[in-house]
This record gives C-alpha cells, structure tokens and sequence, in this order.
C-alpha cells in the first residue's frame, strides 16, 4: 500500500532524529569520561534491495557511535565499528521502518 | 604535606564557598543579580578546575576552564546588552540562542575527545571517527539555527558517506588481518 509506505517513511525520520540525538549525547558524555573501547562486528539485515541497504547503512553512519565499514549485498552482511561493544538490536532500531518503507 | 599543597586546599575550600555564596546571589529574583552571581561562579569554577588538574592530574580540565574563562564573560556582556534594552529578545532569538550555544558546547566536547585518546589504543581511529560525528551534527545544528538549511540538509546527507570512506579505505588499507 502506498498510504502505509508514506506513514512508515515518516516514522523512520522521528526514529532516526530520537536515535541521534540519543546517540549524540551518549557519545558526548563517554568523550568526558573516557569510556571508549571500539568494537567490529557484524550485522545480518533482513533486508534484501540494495537501495534499502544502503540507506540501512547511511544511518548506521549517521548515528554518532556506529559507522559501517562494509556491506555485502548478496549475503546481507554489514560489518559495523561501534564505539563500545553492543548488541545487534541497539546498532539498527529504524530496520523495521526502513522494511516498511521500502520492501 | 608540603606547604603548597596545603594552600592549595585551603583555596580549594575558599572557592568552593564562594561558589555556593554566588549561587545564592543568583537566585535572587531581579537579572542584575542574576549576572553578578553567574559571573562569580564562572570564574570560581574554572579556578577550581585547574585547581583540580594540578592536584590529581586530570588532563582535559584546563581546556573546560579554558572555555569557561572565554565563554564566562562574553555570555555575560551579552546578557548584559540585553538588560540595557540594546537588543530584541523575542522567543525566537532564545531559541536560536540556545541552539547556537547547544552546537558550541557539542563541538567543545569533540575537540577535547579528539585529542585526549592516545594513539597506541586499539582500533583509535574508529573512535576518532565517531567523535567527529558529534562535531557534525553540532555544525548541522548550527547551520539550520543560522537559517541555512539547504547546506544543513546536504552536509546532513554527504557526511556519512566521507566517514564510511575513510572507515573503508583504514579497514583494508592500514589495519592488519590475523
């Protein structure tokens, strides 16, 4: 459906502005205490076209702490730099949106 | 315990109740007072933290007093325009003020986490590459309070993409696989 296209789109820019600014003031405050150890890991995306992984991956790097080195199109494999170690679910909240938006 | 020691305490404690007597001026109800009591603060506290630095070492306490001792009376004569009636204060201007003086703060914070890394620490230059993130999104910020959006929205997009660049290029290029 169109209509729900549009709505998920809408969605996935209020996720990704509280995601960055989540992540903006958690990567603020780990700069004055010196909680930093970075971490590469890798990511499996349910997403199967490449223009929906690709923005999957410019948010990733938007979000102040996360930043993807790598994508692998066919197997669906980011690798991803984060600042400290983090589970899968934390890097990519605005998947679900992105899925909706797009596929 | 040598003497300078001592002193340094003993001034340690004087600021510190200078501090708390500035803040009770400053919440007295008119501005005036507001601003003598601010400004005595500002000076107190960035006393204390180099104070702080030279008893226990903690390195990137002077660049914080740095900012306070240049951003401390700037904010006050500017505060001080307003009182005298030289500027327009409409709800606007806060909020673009507060803006502008949120992005400083952000972009402060990621010039002293740029530096305070050192450079035998793992993987330091993916740190170095997320801490640049909060610099621009303080500078996105600031371009959109400046009334400058269209440069906001392409800097918005096109800096992923540098930071996804140079991330690439130092995970095949520098950085050693077992």
């Amino acid at each position: 459906m169109f209509i729900t296209r549009i709505f998920y789109g809408i969605a996935y820019f209020v996720v990704l502005i509280y995601e960055i600014i989540k992540a903006e003031l958690d990567v603020a405050l780990r700069t004055i205490n010196g909680d930093v150890k970075p971490e590469i890991m890798e990511i499996e995306t349910v997403l199967v076209r490449p223009i929906s992984q690709t923005i999957l991956a410019n948010s990733i790097t938007l979000t102040p702490g996360t930043l993807s080195i790598d994508l692998d199109s066919e197997k669906r494999i980011l690798k991803v730099a984060t600042i400290v170690k983090r589970d899968k679910d934390a890097v990519i909240p605005f998947e679900p949106y992105i899925k909706g938006m797009l596929e | 315990m040598d003497i300078l020691l001592i002193s340094e305490y003993i001034l340690m404690a004087s600021l510190a109740i200078f501090a708390i007597a500035s803040i009770r001026i400053a919440t007295r109800k008119t501005i005036g007072m507001g601003l003598v009591g601010v400004s005595g603060l500002s000076i107190a506290v960035a006393t204390l933290l180099v104070l702080i630095q030279e008893v226990y070492g903690i390195a990137f306490c002077r660049d914080i007093a740095l900012a306070l001792v240049i951003l401390g009376p700037v904010g006050t004569i500017a505060f001080a325009k307003v009182l005298r009636g030289d500027l327009m204060l409409d709800a606007l201007t806060i909020v673009r003020s507060i803006f502008l003086i949120l992005a400083s703060v952000l972009i402060l914070l990621s010039a002293i986490g740029i530096l305070r890394f050192k450079d035998d620490m793992d993987k330091v230059v993916y740190a170095r590459i997320h801490i640049l993130g909060v610099a621009d999104m303080g500078c996105i910020l600031a371009l959109f309070a400046l009334y400058n959006p269209l440069l906001g929205a392409a800097y918005l997009i096109l800096s992923p993409f540098a930071a996804h660049a140079i991330a690439n290029a130092f995970y095949y290029g520098e950085e050693n696989h077992d």
